[in-house]
């Protein structure tokens, strides 16, 4: 048997441009829970790009060479990591168009206090004090561990980079 | 338990291993550990995720970046345990650094899923180690980590529980970092009552991570207690999704009808940011992964190219071309987020929609937020309830076809776990669906509420 129910939610639950989080009226039986979760009020598919990715869109080789030697990455596969590039781009650059309160503290994207108590002289000088001793459960014990003992090139106690740091660079 | 019972366990270690590639490294010293173990959790068998440093075992991350590095210390985490009198029995695999939900993309190949005996079908990811080596009954718990969903579905994808709790409540000192304003530990299990034992030993404020809850604000979190018999839940409406299979949602169903038979009161809640969270999370989390991942140069070290440590100019390329391709991407669109263009249109964008997001969780939920210093919606809802995944979990070969198709496939199977990330929510996944493999739900609360969760899951457990 098919239950018709109506579900009467406030008109602010349903507003598109509302930028606050909204509690309805409770559900009075199961039919009106199973009717609300039926329906989808916008679709995740809505995130993945629409179009193909074409020249217009996709990021130049000189963008990717480029990102690439900042990340430390060899240049290749250029064609795939332009495609690849593009469609996260596609997905991400979804922000652009959305609005935002500007005077919001980006601040607060952190999970931390966001009013906290402001930091005295005496605050600083007491923690700066405690930053001076060495904390044996923080492994800082003389002589405990070899610096270099992970390093699978090393010599006299110093990490070594063959070619050198400056020579032969970009 | 007894050391019989923990060695019967142990002896499925084995064949489980073979069949499902639970672990990147297993210790040698468990039998003699259990007979000299004790304290609270004396006795019971847990696996370490690879990206969280141990003394005596590699530590991995999954990665041939880092094959074979040992930490000199042990994780804060890993320290509580032991002393706690569990014993760890090895190091679980994982998506590389963390990055993936499928537990593919690992340097020792994939973590199957024990629910399926025929057939190779994803764990999920990126804890899929943790998660398998519980729903293979090899250990009684599991660490994993979770930075956006990363314990959450792996738990519900091997039908076990899955606790993320709020951010900054357990140590991350000795996790190794993805993105650390995410990167929460979480804890799986098969059993409640295990769980909230893990949980009370490892919920401690640790002087060696800057971002642990301190203990004031602990005790302030404990004053705000859910003590009601009956519950007031919301079920957000931007998590309902066409694309969801009805199998999945008749689950969720069937949860709401018996909370509704227990007396509890189900109301509709609107989170619109919700639809937001995907591109804020992959605008952050790489960029902050790229300042993570910049310190793997062989150097100092970690795998390191055997003839060179220069080319085409660049430092490092040699070792560090060989991160993972997914890995690599990631590194690529953080640094992309990160240049001055994008830094302003994206990132900042990204963190102040990441406030609103944190914000409207505000307006739904009935306690007070303990960080934000919101006194709490006198008619808001105690917990969220919702669906962990937006899938059932499919065979590793189709998982990564569809992947090569287009990675965002598998970014956009995080939507339901990423916003409690993204706000540093307690939530824990539960198995649903009765007779159903891999459908797990959501039970998230205000930020500190991590007891009020654990509590209330009795009643669906």
């Amino acid at each position: 048997m098919i239950t018709r129910v109506r579900l009467n939610f406030p008109r602010k639950l349903m507003s598109t441009y509302r930028r606050t989080g909204v509690v309805g009226p409770k559900f009075e039986n199961i039919h009106q829970v199973e009717a609300y979760l039926s329906k989808s009020f916008w679709t995740i598919e809505d995130l993945l790009p629409r179009y193909d990715i074409t020249k217009e869109n996709i990021p130049s080789e000189e963008t990717v060479k480029s990102l690439l030697k900042l990340s430390g990455l060899p240049m290749q596969n250029l064609k795939d990591m332009q495609l690849k590039l593009a469609n996260q781009l596609s997905f991400i650059n979804t922000l652009h168009n959305l609005p935002v309160d500007e005077t919001i503290d980006a601040n607060h994207a952190r999970i931390m206090i966001r009013h906290p108590k402001p930091l005295s002289f005496n605050d600083i000088e007491m923690a700066t004090s405690k930053e001076m001793q060495k904390d044996e459960s923080l492994g800082e014990v003389s002589g405990s561990w070899d610096t270099v003992e992970c390093s699978k090139i090393h010599e006299n106690g110093f990490f070594v980079v063959r070619e050198g740091l400056i020579r032969n660079r970009d | 338990m007894s050391i019989k019972a923990a060695l019967k366990r142990l002896s499925r270690l084995p064949s489980a291993q073979e069949r499902f590639n639970i672990f990147t490294s297993i210790s040698l010293n468990v039998n003699n550990e259990l007979e000299t173990s004790s304290g609270p959790l004396k006795g019971l068998l847990f696996g370490i995720k690879d990206n969280i440093v141990t003394k005596d075992m590699p530590t991995t991350c999954g990665s041939k970046i880092l094959l074979d590095y040992k930490s000199p210390f042990d994780a804060t985490v890993v320290d509580l345990l032991k002393k706690a009198g569990a014993v760890a029995v090895g190091k679980t695999n994982l998506d590389e650094f963390g990055m993936g939900s499928g537990g593919v993309h690992s340097h020792f190949g994939p973590t199957f899923n024990p629910l399926y005996k025929d057939g190779n079908f994803i764990a999920g990811g990126s804890s899929s180690g943790s998660a398998a080596a519980v729903a293979a009954d090899v250990v009684d718990f599991s660490l994993g980590t979770d930075t956006g969903g990363s314990v959450r579905l792996p738990a519900a994808y091997t039908s076990i529980l899955g606790f993320k709790p709020s951010y900054g409540r357990i140590s991350r000192h000795g996790v190794v970092a993805y993105a650390q304003s995410l990167d929460t530990v979480g804890i799986m299990s098969k059993d409640l009552n295990v769980l909230q034992r893990v949980f009370r030993v490892l919920d401690k404020y640790d002087p060696k991570d800057p971002t642990s809850l301190n203990n004031s604000l602990r005790s302030e979190a404990s004053k705000h207690l859910v003590h009601r018999n009956t519950l007031k839940i919301g079920v957000p409406m931007e998590m309902n999704q066409d694309v969801v299979p009805f199998e999945i949602r008749q689950a969720l169903l069937k949860v709401i009808e018996s909370l509704m038979a227990a007396g509890h009161e189900i109301l509709p809640v609107s989170l619109p940011s919700v639809k937001n969270a995907l591109p804020i999370y992959y605008t952050l989390a790489p960029a902050e992964a790229v300042s993570n991942l910049a310190r793997y140069d062989g150097i100092r070290y970690g795998y390191r190219d055997e003839k060179q440590d220069i080319e085409d100019g660049t430092l490092f390329v040699p070792t560090r071309r060989n991160f993972g391709s997914e890995v690599q991407n990631r590194i690529v669109l953080g640094n992309y987020n990160l240049c001055s263009g994008s830094f302003k249109n994206n990132y900042i964008k990204a963190q102040k929609l990441r406030v609103e997001l944190i914000n409207q969780f505000d307006d739904v939920f009935r306690l007070p937020n303990i960080l934000t210093g919101n006194e709490g919606n006198p008619n808001g809802v105690d917990m969220l309830l919702s669906l962990a995944s937006m899938s059932l979990p499919i065979s590793v070969q189709d998982y990564k076809s569809k992947d090569m198709r287009n990675p965002l496939h598998s970014y956009i199977n995080d939507i339901f776990t990423m916003p409690m990330s993204l706000a540093g929510l307690p939530t824990l996944t539960i198995p649903a669906g009765n007779n159903m493999k891999g459908i797990g739900v959501q039970l998230s609360g205000q930020y500190g509420s991590d007891q009020s969760i654990l509590n209330a899951a009795r009643t669906l457990v």
